[in-house]
């Protein structure tokens, strides 16, 4: 729990930081992948390893994948119409009969209309959330951090001690 | 600055900030997109994994096992030594001991090795599937080093299934020590004289009398219903009208013949409403009177009762036979449906439905589950085929045999469960073992069938009976048994046929006529027969018992004790009849007044109706005839020509 509130606040800092941007956005669009599939998926443990195995934004991740599940409930009919629609693609169906009797395969629930379809918008969602993330990040920094810092309190604020203990603090204690 | 600050590449800062900060980038240094320092961490979690799997896995699996194990069992169930091989996906079970919960001192079976290996294609699809497994060295009974913990068994409950208090009761007491104490009696003085007793019979003829006032009150009514006397006596005026009657001319003729065809019919009614009053009251009265007789019954079973209440024993074979052996049949059910039960448990029946096993858990939402092709499902756990072996256990046991499908799922399988085991056990001198179990779960209709024999084993110091009259002890005897069980659905068929041959008994009666009894009757047995058998459901079974031995101790009891045996039996019966004899006598006379009076009445009224039918008859004949007649010239004028014209 520690790691997940220490990955959030890490988040937040990032966010106001000027670094980080591709961290931050590649987390969302994992987050969007996990909050798309089933709860303890193979599917949602590759991308568990993607995010501790690369450098991701966890603390993203996980509020992302938080915040897409709720959306993915929503889409729920729509990702059984575009699951089934896949699912009865005739061409496919040697491939899905094959990955049907394979062993592990069957567990990520792929013939499920629900989480093919959510996996399938999930995938196709993901470079636009990306791109998209990168560029509200840009946007975020530019209007809202820059505007908050040239703001008097908290340049009253930054010349306190307490801030400046804080400041030090971080600088030693990473 | 935290890590993920500290991480950031230069290039990702130009492209975040548009500007080079050549400070930041000669301090931090430029990481690559894997984190590298994350190696150690993740490294330092696997070994504890593969440490935790090397020192303490094989522990942890043998505790649940053994936890496992004991709650299906009923007893404590341990296992001595548990080896897994993660590279062989294999494991090994050693000295299992099965605390036989009758007897928590003895294990039920003792296996000395258990080793199999798991299927890895299986394994990936999160099933346990073994295809060749050995059981080595199987003992039974042997003895433990300390007694096992007995657990309340959960197919043991007690949820009325199985008449387990109707067996123990009917297979409780003792016969013999019953018979001894009431030879040892002097007289049986039975206090009966002022004593009024709770009878079956009494109850029964209070609701006969009860009975009998509604049946009066409801033949009442239905004589109520019938055509009233006022009615009948009217058709009677007008018939006796017609037949003093006249006849001028062939008008009237024709119009008293038709009046006495409107009498017929409308008497016609009333006689088929007296003959249907009539039919269901005669019907009801033998119905009533059937009743009446079978007070007999009450009066035997209140006989029996009172027999049992007194002691006087029963001199038939079958209850002497229950009383000797029905303990040990009483035994054989209780387990055989002990294990059913449990088998029912853990090994399901299918459910009806056609749905194959699920591979997955279900999702988040239903949605539609699409299947291509029959996925190979193995059931969550399949033992294919073990062999079973005990010849290494030092001339303790010599049984080989093999176990086949076993499994949680029959009904995915659609293979029985099979079991076959030959062979004999030398240290404890049974011969000639031969068992075969099928379980059969494969469709929604579950069968069970066990077949046991043993050629040859040997009885020491079985007791028969023992009480403070008298002790009877199968001294020692080679023993032969033949057990089956069939089980299809709800209906149970078990048999079970012992012979136990050279057979010595020893014997000991307070009584002296009990002491001749034996001494009369043991020596010539030389072979015991037993044959049992119990059909029906659990909750209804017809449980039989005979032997020879209990023949044979009938037939010189009745010798002995016939006299005695029969007064006692003639005093409790005359005492029953005595008490009710009143009342019997009463109702059989309220009886009798009410069905004569009844049949009186019908008889009245039906008697009335076809005498009146009878004249009718006859009135009609004279008319039909006077009107076919020719028709005098007086009566041919033309005014009655005309007048007929006119009617007709």
């Amino acid at each position: 729990m520690s790691l997940i509130l220490n990955q959030i606040f890490n988040l937040f800092r990032l966010l106001n930081s000027e670094t980080g941007t591709n961290q931050i956005a590649s987390g969302i669009a994992c987050g969007l992948v996990l909050g798309f599939a089933p709860t303890l998926s193979i599917q949602s443990i590759l991308v568990f390893i993607c995010i501790f195995l690369f450098r991701i934004q966890i603390g993203a991740a996980f509020v992302s994948a938080f915040f897409f599940s709720f959306i993915a409930w929503i889409l729920d009919p729509l990702s059984s119409l575009t699951g089934s629609f896949i699912l009865e693609i005739e061409s496919l169906r040697p491939i899905y009969t094959a990955m049907y009797n394979m062993p592990v395969v069957p567990f990520t629930q792929f013939y499920n209309s629900i989480t093919m379809g959510a996996g399938f918008i999930s995938i196709l969602l993901s470079p636009g959330v990306f791109f998209g993330s990168r560029i509200l990040i840009r946007k975020y920094r530019e209007k809202i951090v820059e505007k908050y810092k040239n703001n008097k309190y908290w340049k009253i604020w930054t010349s306190t001690t307490i801030y400046k203990w804080y400041t030090k603090y971080q600088s030693i204690m990473g | 600055m935290t890590e993920n600050a500290k991480i950031n590449s230069a290039e990702n800062e130009k492209t975040a900030d548009g500007k080079n900060n050549k400070s930041k980038t000669k301090k931090i240094k430029n990481k690559g997109p894997v984190r590298i320092e994350a190696i150690l961490p993740v490294s330092t979690i696997f070994a504890l994994i593969a440490v935790y799997f090397i020192l303490f896995f094989d522990s942890h699996l043998r505790w649940g096992l053994e936890y496992g194990a004991s709650m299906a069992n009923g007893a404590e169930v341990n296992i001595g030594h548990l080896r897994s091989s993660f590279l062989n996906v294999s494991l090994n079970i050693e000295n299992i001991e099965v605390t036989d919960a009758s007897n928590p001192g003895k294990n039920m079976i003792q296996i000395g090795e258990i080793k199999f290996g798991m299927v890895v294609d299986a394994l990936l699809r999160g099933k346990v599937v073994i295809e060749d497994a050995s059981i080595l060295d199987i003992q039974l009974q042997t003895d433990r080093k300390s007694p096992g913990r007995v657990y309340e068994s959960a197919a043991s409950s007690d949820d009325g299934y199985f008449m387990k208090e109707e067996l123990e009761t009917m297979f409780s007491g003792s016969a013999i020590g019953e018979i001894a104490s009431f030879a040892q009696s002097e007289n049986p003085e039975l206090d009966l004289t002022d004593k009024v007793l709770d009878l079956k019979t009494s109850k029964r003829l209070k609701e006969l009398n009860e009975t009998l006032d509604t049946k009066k009150t409801q033949w009442q009514k239905r004589l109520d219903e019938m055509p009233e006397e006022a009615k009948i006596k009217a058709l009677e005026e007008r018939a006796d009208v017609i037949g003093k009657k006249k006849h001028t001319t062939p008008v009237e003729v024709l119009a008293s013949l038709k009046e006495v065809h409107s009498i017929q019919k409308e008497l016609r009614g009333y006689s088929d409403a007296v003959k249907e009053a009539k039919t269901a009251i005669e019907g009801d009265s033998k119905l009533y009177h059937s009743s009446i007789t079978d007070l007999e019954k009450f009066i035997q079973e209140d006989v029996k009762n009172l027999q049992a209440d007194f002691k006087i024993p029963r001199l038939d074979a079958r209850s002497l036979a229950g009383s000797l052996f029905g303990t040990d049949f009483f035994g054989y059910i209780y387990q055989v449906e002990n294990y059913v039960s449990m088998a029912r448990s853990y090994l399901p029946p299918d459910d009806g439905t056609d749905e194959p096993e699920k591979i997955t858990p279900p999702g988040r939402s239903a949605g539609v589950n699409y299947v291509f092709g029959k996925p190979n499902s193995y059931p969550s756990f399949w033992l294919m085929k073990a062999k079973i072996s005990s010849s290494g256990a030092a001339g303790l046991s010599d049984l080989s045999g093999e176990i086949r499908n076993v499994t949680t799922s029959p009904a995915t399988l659609g293979k029985p469960m099979t079991l076959e085991l030959r062979g004999s056990m030398p240290e404890k001198e049974i011969k000639d073992i031969r068992a075969e179990i099928v379980i059969d779960h494969t469709t929604s209709t579950p069968m069970e069938k066990l077949t046991l024999e043993a050629g040859k084993y040997p009885i020491k110091n079985r007791i028969l009976t023992k009480s403070s009259d008298a002790e009877l002890i199968l001294e020692s005897a080679t023993g032969s048994l033949k057990l089956s069980a069939e089980i299809r659905g709800d209906q149970v068929n078990i048999q079970a046929n012992n012979k136990f041959s050279e057979a010595r008994f020893k014997s000991s009666a307070k009584s002296k006529i009990l002491q001749d009894i034996f001494a009369s009757a043991l020596p010539n047995m030389e072979a015991v027969t037993l044959n049992a058998g119990a059909k029906g459901t659990w909750k209804d079974l017809d449980v039989g018992i005979s032997s020879n031995l209990a023949s044979v101790l009938e037939s010189e009891f009745k010798n002995y004790l016939k006299g005695k045996f029969s007064d006692a039996q003639k005093l409790i019966e005359e005492k029953v009849k005595k008490q009710i004899e009143e009342d019997q006598k009463k109702l059989l006379s309220n009886f009798k007044d009410t069905d004569t009076y009844f049949k009186k009445q019908l008889s009245e009224r039906q008697n009335r109706i076809l005498n009146l039918e009878k004249e009718l008859g006859k009135s009609a004949a004279g008319l039909e005839s006077q009107s076919s007649s020719p028709i005098p010239g007086n009566l041919m004028n033309k005014d009655s020509m005309d007048s007929l014209l006119k009617k007709f």
